[in-house]
């Protein structure tokens, strides 16, 4: 499979890529920002260790969790989420997989069925094939280093691009149900049974008091 | 402006009829910059769907890591002793 092949699969994929982006000018820094030149830590297993990188990301924190005008704490660090060229995913699937696998991927891919992966499209010069946000490294840096030298904004999401990109991070991050049970959430008869006979008649008790509470009304 | 954002942003002039409700006459036509509606409705689906994910193997984690780090500029790393 070559890149040409994969970006004609991806950029047809959706029919609103077309307006997947727009100017960015304006704007303050903050959710829907695609940045250039950005530091972030991110963990080299190559060394198992943490290192610096510089490089393309899309903001993920809301601009106002992170102006510096407003008075609260903690608002001096961005989340981000690196972009990685389509065709440095591709060459790197090829070297490890074969042109079917790869074909199987950028298909999902522009399906939208790949977890915690998501395709965005081309951005002109900067992103001629498109990138590919990898959810998983998902990390952060401070805002001073927005406005360091050779910081620079690519573009934003448009809103359509905003809502494609939110529904990715929901399908990956937001994951529900817990696949296990948690108190006083959701699924009681679940809890209730894992929780052992204690719990079970604690919960049945409250079901008769309910019970007789909404008979008195009645 | 890239080609992507000129056809994100498909604005122009556009001839809109006018009314004027005072002497009940037609106005000149207004020319006024627009947007296109069909720009704002959403023509397609947007969900991540979580049933029959493809769900990456730990090797493909370790390509996209590959490619990660491959498409970024590494400034230092960490040493510890």
């Amino acid at each position: 499979m070559q890149i040409g092949e994969a970006h004609g699969l991806l950029s047809g994929a959706h029919p609103d890529f077309p307006r997947f982006y727009g100017p960015a000018t304006g704007l303050a820094w903050g959710v829907g920002l695609i940045v250039r030149g950005v530091a972030f830590p991110f963990y080299d297993k190559d060394v198992s260790e943490f290192a610096v990188a510089i490089g393309r990301a899309y903001i993920v924190s809301h601009e106002c969790d992170i102006d510096q005008t407003n008075n609260r704490p903690f608002n001096d660090t961005v989340l981000l989420c690196p972009i990685i060229p389509l065709e440095v995913v591709l060459e790197r699937y090829l070297a490890g997989r074969n042109p079917e696998q790869a074909r199987s991927f950028i298909s999902a891919l522009g399906n939208r069925r790949v977890d915690r992966a998501a395709y965005i499209p081309t951005i002109a010069d900067e992103l001629p094939n498109g990138g590919v946000l990898y959810l998983n490294s998902m990390t952060h840096t401070n805002v001073a280093e927005l406005a360091r030298d050779g910081v620079g904004r690519c573009c934003a999401v448009s809103a359509f691009g905003l809502r494609y990109v939110d529904a990715a991070l929901s399908n990956a991050i937001l994951k529900r149900p817990k696949a296990q049970p948690l108190p006083l959430a959701g699924d009681l008869a679940r809890w209730s049974i894992d929780a052992g006979p204690t719990v079970a008649a604690a919960l049945a008790e409250l079901g008769r008091a309910l019970r007789r509470a909404a008979r008195r009304k009645s | 402006m890239s080609p992507a954002l000129t056809l994100t942003h498909r604005f122009g002039s556009f001839e809109l009829p006018s009314y004027n409700r005072q002497n009940e006459v037609p106005r000149k036509k207004l020319y006024a910059p627009a947007i296109l509606i069909s720009d704002l409705i959403p023509s397609g689906d947007i969900r991540f769907s979580g049933a029959a994910m493809y769900r990456l193997t730990a090797e493909e984690h370790g390509i996209l890591f590959s490619a990660l780090k491959a498409s970024v500029e590494i400034r230092a790393t960490l040493t510890r002793e």
